[in-house]
């Protein structure tokens, strides 16, 4: 009996924005970082040596080696990239792939080492993808994780599943549903049907939690208020996770928010990060028009003006007829930028008027022999949304047959990187 | 770097989130780390301004059974941290060893509840080195007094028992290393002769002089056999009274103590940096068999294009086709087979055995299975996989 199966295994969720990571059987990760690795690249760009003068050439190598080991993550990251500029941000993962994975791994070693401070040999490991996620990054993660970390065992699971799975604890046991994860960096609208992915029919949207900070950074600017540029992004992100919310009527908040200012117009203060001189400004109609941008895209751009509920309606149009009324039943919400205020309210309200009109248009086609059942449309909203996807992961690896479901080390040994390729969530399809 | 900090990462930032927080939290959580710590966290809206710390820990023991329950003396140092907000529970929690209540309302709001918050995540710490300097403190003085220098086996990790031996000028703590893997084994193999050089250079004179020997050092004379059997020989520290005076005993026992995870950390540090390097380089030399993929690829859509040539092909008598034919299909070998690498043919001279027309690179993936693979070529190789194994590349493993 492997030892490792004792211990709680470790889970990491990794987002576009924020890692969460912990350990399972909680129900809240330990860490909550930014996804961002702080590397010394002072030495990777200079020209390589002519001279083959040994010492010096030997000393500018050694040189190198360290800044390369020289590097840290998540907030400290943040924090050393400003006050130095030795460093350069890199973000490894860019809408939800993971795209740089040099800095993954040094990631996932910080993580494991001075974060979780475990030894990586003594706990079963669960990662997280998303539902779009090619065989091959699938394939480099656990050879990241076998070869590098030398990990007893590994399971990598779909975002939207783990989402999906969150839910069930907290209500029943449902594992058909469409999960809209609205992440930092992607949005995914992911139809699960008794647990296996739906992956045709799987819809993306170019908004995400990202756009709206852009978008509430675009207004503040373009109203004047007098906040440092080069924290701009930041304040508006802030503003955006304390203030923003959602309004059930554009036109009527626009006038809420004309008569009674004192009412919704909010403060901030900050101090500038360069003079350290304290500014305030006001915070107004962004509050409701940030998230506005998912029911309303073409205020933010006009490349893309399909309304989330549309998309999820055409998503669920898509999906095999027998599963659909199920899959009206039960849309689950889950990343941070789903936690505005009434944010479950205004996209169920949408949702069902889409339905409505169409069941309408379709007894009126029938001349009213016939009437549909009315379809139910439930848009579920749980507290820990947030982190939906770890609380899943959570659940999961904390039941017995989770390490039964595991790659294991040996496995790997015995048939190489390719364990790792197929999905168990996708098997119904390829 | 936070495996050396006393204080435990995650049981801070938990502390924190909790005493920050405004309205009162429920709060249930367990943490590992090191593989065997334990701690519970417990906070409940009920029952404010408490929360619940319990730890159980793997004690120092000398390899005898003991009893798992903490010393007096040890309690007396846990006491020691933060006395008017630290509380210890009479009756540990079932399974636990130590439980303490924290009483929130008496952290205050300030810059000293990061002081505070920190000394109290530090528990097991404290604990720890509680229990070794007491181990020390009672080291027979009659053996001491006799010349019998015998060494303390200590059992702090289950399967990584480490010695300690006390004369009368210094301290001797001696860690045998054992590694699952064979590659750890040479990278730390590695790591120590390094440390040990750069240990006896003149940079570090003041640090605890270290010794690395792939037999068990002369101290370990009559040590049970079990013990001394290791693959990765033995690392000894001298500890002298400098290094244990006033304020760096308390950070010299905890050193000593987490001397493994700190090489374990080293080593996967290292294969991390090994297999970024590699990659590195695999992609610098795959970089020239694309772009010549690229240049192909533009030839034949060049040759591609004759549309006259066709007609012309038509009009012609059958032993010119044939001719032709031949001709053409000279061409396109010779298009093919030939890529230019700077300085490749070479490299072939030496290093590849001579094409036969069986071994011949028909096509770039070919190629690229011989460079890759030397002369190895039954080993099946995907030029298109960027992400190195080495392992599996490796001739004697390949399946």
């Amino acid at each position: 009996m492997d030892p490792a199966t004792a211990r709680p295994a470790v889970v990491i969720d990794n987002g576009t924005g924020y890692t969460k990571m912990g350990f399972a059987g909680n129900v809240e990760p330990c860490f909550i970082v930014p996804t961002v690795v702080a590397v010394n690249e002072s030495f990777v760009n200079q020209p390589r040596p002519r001279s083959t003068k040994g010492s010096n050439w030997l000393a500018q190598h050694s040189a190198g080696v360290m800044a390369d080991l020289d590097f840290c993550i998540g907030e400290e990251a943040l924090a050393r990239s400003k006050s130095s500029s030795t460093y350069n941000l890199s973000y490894p993962i860019k809408h939800g792939q993971v795209e740089n994975w040099d800095a993954m791994e040094r990631f996932w070693q910080q993580c494991i080492f001075n974060y979780l401070r475990c030894d990586p040999e003594d706990h079963y490991f669960l990662l997280t993808e998303s539902p779009l996620t090619a065989p091959e990054s699938r394939e480099y993660t656990g050879e990241i994780m076998f070869e590098t970390f030398n990990v007893p065992g590994l399971y990598i699971a779909v975002q939207p599943v783990l989402a999906l799975a969150a839910g069930y604890t907290t209500s029943k046991c449902e594992m058909t549903g469409v999960v809209v994860d609205v992440g930092d960096g992607a949005t995914h609208v992911v139809p699960v049907a008794d647990g296996y992915v739906i992956g045709s029919s799987i819809k993306s949207i170019p908004i995400s939690g990202k756009d709206v900070t852009r978008f509430i950074q675009q207004l503040m600017r373009e109203r004047g208020e007098h906040v440092p540029p080069e924290d701009s992004f930041e304040v508006a992100r802030k503003v955006k996770e304390m203030y923003c919310y959602t309004c059930s009527d554009i036109v009527k908040e626009f006038n809420k928010h004309d008569k009674e200012p004192a009412k919704y117009i909010k403060q901030w203060r900050g101090t500038k990060p360069k003079t350290g001189a304290p500014y305030s400004c006001d915070v107004g109609y962004e509050r409701f028009l940030g998230p506005e941008v998912f029911f309303n895209p073409e205020i933010y751009s006009s490349d893309f003006t399909t309304p989330l509920p549309d998309v999820i309606d055409k998503c669920i149009q898509s999906a095999p007829i027998d599963t659909r009324r199920a899959l009206y039943k039960n849309v689950v919400l889950s990343g941070g930028s789903t936690m505005f205020k009434d944010f479950h309210r205004r996209l169920q309200r949408d949702l069902k008027k889409i339905v409505d009109a169409r069941v309408l248009a379709s007894d009126a086609r029938l001349g009213g022999q016939q009437k549909a059942q009315p379809v139910e449309v439930n848009v579920v909203s749980h507290p820990i949304q947030r982190y939906a996807v770890w609380f899943g992961g959570s659940v999961l690896a904390s039941t017995p047959e989770f390490f039964t479901a595991c790659h294991t080390k040996a496995e790997y040994e015995e048939c190489g990187a390719s364990i790792c390729r197929t999905n168990p969530v996708f098997k119904g399809m390829y | 770097m936070a495996c050396f900090e006393r204080a435990s990462p995650a049981l801070r930032e938990i502390l924190f989130k909790i005493h920050r927080a405004e309205r009162p939290l429920e709060i249930d959580h367990h943490v590992h780390e090191f593989g065997s710590v334990h701690y519970h966290v417990q906070s409940s809206a009920s029952d404010q301004p408490y929360a619940y710390l319990s730890i159980s820990t793997p004690l120092l023991s000398r390899g005898l059974p003991m009893s798992s329950e903490l010393p007096e003396h040890t309690l007396e140092m846990v006491r020691g941290i933060c006395p008017d907000v630290v509380e210890i529970v009479e009756t540990p929690r079932e399974g636990y060893q130590l439980t303490l209540k924290i009483n929130l309302a008496r952290i205050p709001h300030s810059k000293a509840s990061t002081k505070m918050i920190t000394d109290i995540s530090s528990v097991q710490a404290v604990i720890l080195s509680s229990q070794l300097k007491e181990i020390l403190r009672n080291v027979d003085s009659y053996e001491v007094s006799r010349g019998l220098y015998k060494p303390i086996k200590l059992v702090y990790h289950p399967r990584e028992p480490f010695f300690v031996i006390k004369q009368p000028a210094k301290i001797t703590a001696v860690f045998p290393m054992r590694f699952k893997e064979k590659e750890d084994v040479i990278i730390a193999t590695a790591f120590f002769q390094e440390l040990m050089d750069v240990g006896s250079s003149g940079a570090c004179t003041k640090a605890p002089h270290c010794i690395w020997s792939p037999i068990p050092p002369p101290e370990l004379r009559g040590e049970p056999i079990q013990d001394l059997s290791t693959n990765c020989g033995f690392v000894s520290f001298d500890i002298t009274s400098r290094h244990v005076e006033g304020k760096k005993l308390e950070k010299t026992v905890w050193n000593l103590l987490n001397f493994y995870a700190f090489v374990k950390y080293h080593v996967k540090s290292t294969r991390g940096f090994i297999q970024r390097r590699m990659r590195m380089r695999l992609e610098r030399l795959v970089q020239p068999l694309q772009t010549a993929e690229l240049e192909e690829d533009q030839l034949v859509k060049k040759k591609a294009k004759g549309c006259r040539r066709v007609r012309k092909w038509i009009s012609a008598s059958k032993l010119k086709i044939l001719k032709r034919k031949d001709n053409f299909t000279n061409k396109i070998k010779r298009i093919r087979s030939r890529i230019k690498i700077h300085g490749f043919g070479r490299f072939r001279r030496r290093w590849l055995p001579k094409f036969s027309p069986v071994t011949r690179p028909k096509t770039v993936d070919a190629l690229a299975r011989m460079l890759e693979c030397g002369s190895y070529p039954n080993i099946t190789f995907k030029p298109r996989d960027r992400h190195p194994t080495i392992l599996y590349r490796l001739p004697n493993i390949s399946r």
